[in-house]
């Protein structure tokens, strides 16, 4: 029994015997207190049944004393559990509660996404769709009376246009609403530099624009896109939009 | 020997100290403790004998004492215990503590020891 201090010592910082060990280590130290003094009841010349009676009633309440030995042994031991398993809990309900937090910002960003997707798309959409009022709607009656494009100088398309050429005109199919129109700029470098006020003719139904071209270079226009709209007839109607390219020679 | 009617249940308090005397002359099991407090007393103190574990095993987490399991003098598997050094010291403790009460109830009853 010499190292039985040192035993004692371990067991205060971490006993290493499982809950179940304790147990049977209780039943058996009783039941041997129970069996020696039925045994030495016996020898005082009690029969097997008064003997073991006897020594029941000496020891106490069995169940109580076992309960009140395991409490004091294994008692904190299984408090500590409990809180682990309450905090484990916790921490599960805390990590779920956080993922469907995530889960939730994450659908909403999908959606405002998906919103400004849909708006990218309509802004970087085709001329006809950008023309539309709203993406999905059904085109409004007067799509098929709106004014378009018919003519323009010089020709869409064109690679040997004359750097002299001192304006840029645009004809429509119908009359147009004076002093409205959209000259719109695809970049500042690809856009003619204006050389005087812009203008329709007579017919009303083409501008004329006066430039300075340089030679060697590509022109991008565009007649009415996206929100500029101003290219219009009396009744309002917007006219589609129209791109005229054309190169002028070096 | 004490009647029957004249023996006392053990003082609230007082088994630590019992036990951890009775263990002062070596390693015992708790059956041996519980005879041995029985005997010393002449059958005086009567021990609900059960209530000696719950005890043993409060100090054993104390550090009071340690356990270790062995062999018995019938050749059983048997769980004994014995004093520490911080059992020794508690049991001074509780002598120390006992003897003031003894004597401070001797004082009220007038059959207080002359001192020398």
């Amino acid at each position: 029994m010499s190292g039985l201090d040192s035993i004692a010592a371990q067991r205060r910082v971490a006993d290493p015997r499982s809950i179940r060990e304790i147990d049977e280590e209780i039943q058996e130290e009783l039941n041997f207190h129970l069996e020696m003094r039925t045994h030495d009841n016996l020898r005082l010349g009690m029969t097997q049944v008064e003997a073991r009676a006897a020594a029941a009633e000496r020891f106490g309440d069995f169940v109580r004393i076992r309960k009140t030995c395991r409490a004091m042994l294994v008692g904190e031991r299984i408090m500590l559990q409990r809180l682990q398993t309450g905090l484990i809990v916790i921490l599960l309900l805390a990590v779920v509660a956080i993922g469907y937090q995530m889960f939730s910002a994450q659908r909403a960003n999908q959606v405002a996404l998906a919103e400004v997707s849909a708006q990218l798309a309509r802004l970087n959409s085709t001329p006809a769709e950008a023309a539309a009022p709203s993406r999905g709607v059904a085109p409004p009656a007067w799509e098929a009376e709106r004014p378009r494009v018919v003519e323009t100088f010089p020709a869409d398309g064109a690679t040997d246009v004359d750097p002299a050429t001192s304006e840029i005109r645009v004809t429509f199919d119908k009359e147009m609403a004076d002093r409205n129109w959209s000259w719109v700029q695809s970049s500042p470098a690809s856009f003619p530099k204006s050389a005087g006020d812009v203008h329709y003719l007579a017919d009303m139904k083409t501008c004329v624009m006066p430039v300075e071209l340089e030679p060697g270079t590509k022109y991008v226009i565009w007649f009415n896109r996206a929100q500029y709209l101003n290219f219009k007839d009396p009744e309002g109607r917007p006219a589609e939009p129209h791109l005229l390219t054309f190169t002028t020679r070096k | 020997m004490a009647s029957s009617n004249d023996r006392s249940d053990l003082m609230q308090g007082t088994l630590d100290m019992l036990a951890l005397r009775t263990l002062r002359s070596g390693p015992l099991h708790g059956y041996a403790i519980a005879n041995k407090i029985q005997e010393c007393s002449e059958g005086f103190l009567r021990v609900e004998e059960g209530s000696l574990y719950p005890a043993l095993h409060r100090m054993e987490r104390r550090g009071w004492i340690a356990a270790e399991w062995g062999l018995s003098e019938s050749r059983r598997k048997a769980k004994f215990y014995e004093l520490t050094d911080a059992g020794r010291e508690q049991l001074k403790a509780k002598a120390k503590t006992w003897n003031l009460l003894v004597d401070a109830i001797g004082g009220v009853m007038g059959t207080r020891t002359a001192k020398a």
